[in-house]
């Protein structure tokens, strides 16, 4: 019945109203939330993907609004492939909390990732690039690289710009992890080569192609 | 500025423990605006699983709380408490600092609140504490110095034994420290495969938030001896096993036999006639059941004492049958990372269901009308509620009826081996006696470990009300504790801590208020049929007409409205 090669789960964090939601709504079912609260009862969502001819199943973890008061369960990180931490690039307070979420993950997602020997993979997203920004570019670009993200965005769940792209990335990104784990190396070098391959626009970048 | 909670909600509850978290959800799942809250900064109160550096913090606030040294070692021992302390609330990072916040944040808030005619702010103070007599040891070189010299001497002795396994470099506390994959449970518990909580979990549909190991082997300590053998469970293991003779095999084959027919037609009774009422012991002598297979049913597969009475016994039996072969060979499941894991997976789906979260958080004074309780206050904010629900150790002393408290002894252990020859076990064990004491065996292949250490937890009622001194002995049997006795296969012992926690039913337990409702600290059981039963009364009361935890939907089965492609929405 399941034909997909991989599954990875995937998991979202940041301040509330940075647009998580939005992001994972937009990619999973193609269309942008216009009701606040919509979050209720969905816990995550699946999308499937084809990677190199390899079929993945993405499977997208919100945060059921327990980020408002920082009370995540540390629970939700566990066995996650991968983190991504958005925040606002409208918003200068989501930015500034970044390093504490950086913290959170440090403590939880190191355990989340137990017996497999890898660090989880930790992605950076700067949402609603549609909007004026307060947060340059280059800030987070530089955050990004300091924090050991490996990989750095600007989306805008609005606009459907780079949703898909970042999603793809992941799958892309985890995919080859998990062939060269496979083959007995696991370099994170390659792993960023793969990155460089793929087409850069103008904000995206990736934190090891520098 | 931090955001502030709603001005109302259908249900405020204090406290992350297992039962108050399944009645949270609960009531969450049918729609209910629920708050829940806890002072400590981490989720399960008691029932939560540590790191191992967040348990050794514990160990030492309790020990200092208690009056203790700095660094304990065996000199400190306390009265046992059997009456509630009065203390801050425990599990506080910062106890100091909270107190000071609570006195200052109601003086603000009391010149803020809203009363109406007849309401009255009564101020919350913290609870009782529910730990005593904790004491944690190091067995580990770098923290006792003096022993090196001891462990050098049998090092020679030592080396095949170390060759054997992967870590050669030898586990220090800071290094036990350093390590992050930690899941260490304050109160650890297996699931029957068919028990309460899998059934829960399953029907809830909450079992998706989390992944169980099967717990591979039950031991038996042979009467007389500290040998462990392996209870064979399964045909397969009856065949196999060398303590049985051929005949105590075909008689142990047929019991499990007829134990099976039980399960499938309740209501047989054949070969159990007369014995109903009698002792189990009886029925098993007069089965011509040898001394080691009694030893075996009544302590690993009924697991009763030899003077339940009969019909009690099969209830156990039952259970135990019925449990077995659902995932693995034994009929018990262990939670990956922790018992811990539990109320966290119902705190996610209360969540997911609309429910509000906050650590470190607890009310700070209540809104009160003769015996109602009309709204809360946390911090500076008066938030309405229809309901209050928390757990004992968040409940003012001042408004508990006396009650006669029940003391359980329980001890956990972190060893680098396994208490019989295994690399990654998971076992149950248990020892008879007037007060038997549960051994639960858990290592890293559970996650709750970093790689090669096993945690090992005991635990029984009291009988001298000292927690050591109910389970030291226990621990010779199973541990080395001096280094030169390498010889004797027993697994080196690194750490231990032993605590008292005291429990008491509270049902009833405060009748000042009629909408607030006090939730049982954990008992001394196996499972969690107790908690449920327990969170399943209590939401009865609270929505007598109300389906509890009826099967959440999966992602594929949600139709989300409201949506749309276009541009100009405001996120915020």
């Amino acid at each position: 019945m399941e034909d997909y090669k991989y599954l990875f789960k995937i998991v979202l964090i940041g301040n509330a109203g940075v647009g998580k939601t939005c992001l994972v709504r937009r990619f999973a079912q193609g269309v942008f939330p216009n009701v606040q609260g919509a979050t209720i009862g969905v816990d995550f969502m699946i999308k499937s993907l084809m990677v190199n001819d390899v079929k993945v199943k993405l499977q997208i973890w919100d945060t059921a609004g327990q980020e408002r008061f920082r009370s995540i369960t540390q629970s939700y990180y566990r066995s996650a492939h991968c983190l991504i931490l958005v925040y606002d690039v409208f918003s200068q307070c989501s930015f500034d909390s970044l390093p504490q979420w950086c913290r959170d993950i440090d403590q939880y997602a190191g355990a989340a990732i137990a017996g497999n020997g890898r660090n989880v993979l930790k992605v950076l997203v700067g949402n609603k690039c549609d909007k004026d920004r307060e947060v340059p570019l280059h800030i987070a670009e530089q955050f990004a690289h300091n924090n050991n993200f490996d990989l750095f965005m600007e989306t805008s769940a609005l606009e459907a710009e780079n949703v898909e792209k970042l999603f793809r990335e992941i799958a892309e990104i985890l995919v080859s992890r998990n062939q060269e784990s496979n083959g007995g190396t696991m370099s994170r070098s390659i792993t960023s080569n793969s990155f460089n391959q793929s087409s850069k626009p103008s904000n995206c970048f990736n934190c090891f192609s520098n | 500025m931090e955001p502030g909670f709603e001005d109302e909600y259908d249900l405020v509850v204090i406290g992350t423990g297992l039962t108050e978290s399944i009645v949270a959800t609960a009531c969450s799942r049918i729609g209910k605006k629920v708050l829940h809250l806890d002072p400590n900064d981490y989720y399960g109160d008691l029932w939560t699983s540590f790191t191992f550096p967040q348990l050794d913090d514990w160990a030492r606030r309790h020990v200092q709380l208690a009056g203790g040294k700095n660094l304990p070692d065996n000199g400190s021992q306390h009265q046992q408490q059997q009456q509630f302390q009065s203390q801050h609330n425990h599990d506080q990072n910062n106890p100091s600092e909270k107190v000071n916040n609570q006195t200052s944040n109601i003086g603000i808030s009391l010149s803020k609140v809203n009363l109406t005619a007849g309401e009255m702010v009564y101020p919350w103070e913290s609870g009782i504490n529910l730990i005593s007599n904790v004491e944690p040891v190091s067995y580990m070189i770098n923290e006792a110095p003096e022993k090196q010299d001891l462990d050098k001497a049998t090092e020679e002795e030592e080396e095949d034994v170390e060759e054997a396994d992967d870590e050669t470099e030898p586990w220090t506390f800071e290094k036990l420290s350093t390590e992050r994959n930690w899941g260490i449970d304050l109160v650890p518990r297996l699931l029957y495969s068919r028990g309460a909580m899998v059934n829960l979990l399953v029907s809830s549909n909450i079992c998706r938030y989390l992944s169980f190991r099967s717990i591979e082997r039950i031991l038996s300590c042979l009467p007389g001896t500290d040998e462990l053998m392996d209870v064979p469970c399964t045909r397969q293991d009856i065949f196999n096993d060398s303590y049985t003779s051929l005949i105590e095999k075909r008689v142990l084959m047929r019991f499990i036999q007829l134990c099976l027919e039980l399960e499938r037609r309740p209501d047989l009774i054949e070969g159990f006639e007369g014995f109903e009422e009698q002792p189990f012991i009886e029925y098993l002598r007069s089965k011509g059941f040898t001394p080691l297979l009694q030893h075996l049913v009544l302590n690993s597969i009924a697991m009763v004492d030899p003077t339940t009475p009969t019909q009690e016994a099969m209830e156990q039996l039952k259970r135990f049958v019925s449990s077995s072969g659902r995932f693995g060979n034994t009929p018990f499941l262990f939670p990956f990372y922790g018992c811990g894991e539990i109320p966290q997976a119902f705190c996610r789906l209360c969540a997911v269901f609309g429910g509000t979260y906050c650590l470190k958080r607890t009310i700070d004074g209540v809104v009160a009308k003769d015996d109602v309780i009309n709204s809360i206050i946390v911090g500076s904010q008066q938030i309405k509620c229809q309901n209050l629900v928390c757990s004992l150790s968040n409940v003012p002393k001042s408004l508990l009826v006396p009650r006669q408290v029940t003391n359980i002894s329980r001890a956990i252990f972190i060893s680098s081996g396994s208490v019989k020859d295994s690399q990654c076990a998971g076992s149950l064990l248990r020892f008879p006696g007037p007060f038997p004491i549960l051994v639960v065996e858990s290592s890293w292949a559970s996650l709750i470990a970093p790689k090669g250490i096993f945690v090992i937890y005991a635990w029984c009622d009291s009988f001298t009300g000292n927690a050591k001194e109910d389970l030291l002995p226990i621990a010779r049997k199973l541990f080395n504790f001096e280094s030169g006795d390498e010889m004797n296969g027993k697994p080196k012992l690194l750490w231990s801590c032993f605590y008292n926690q005291a429990t008491v039913d509270c049902s009833s337990i405060t009748d000042k208020y009629q909408n607030l409702y006090v939730t049982s600290p954990p008992v001394n059981e196996l499972d969690y049929d107790v908690a449920i039963e327990e969170a399943k009364s209590i939401f009865d009361t609270l929505l007598p007409d109300e389906e509890f935890l009826p099967r959440a939907p999966d992602h594929d089965e949600i139709v989300i409205e409201g949506t749309q492609t276009n541009q100009e929405i405001d996120l915020d």
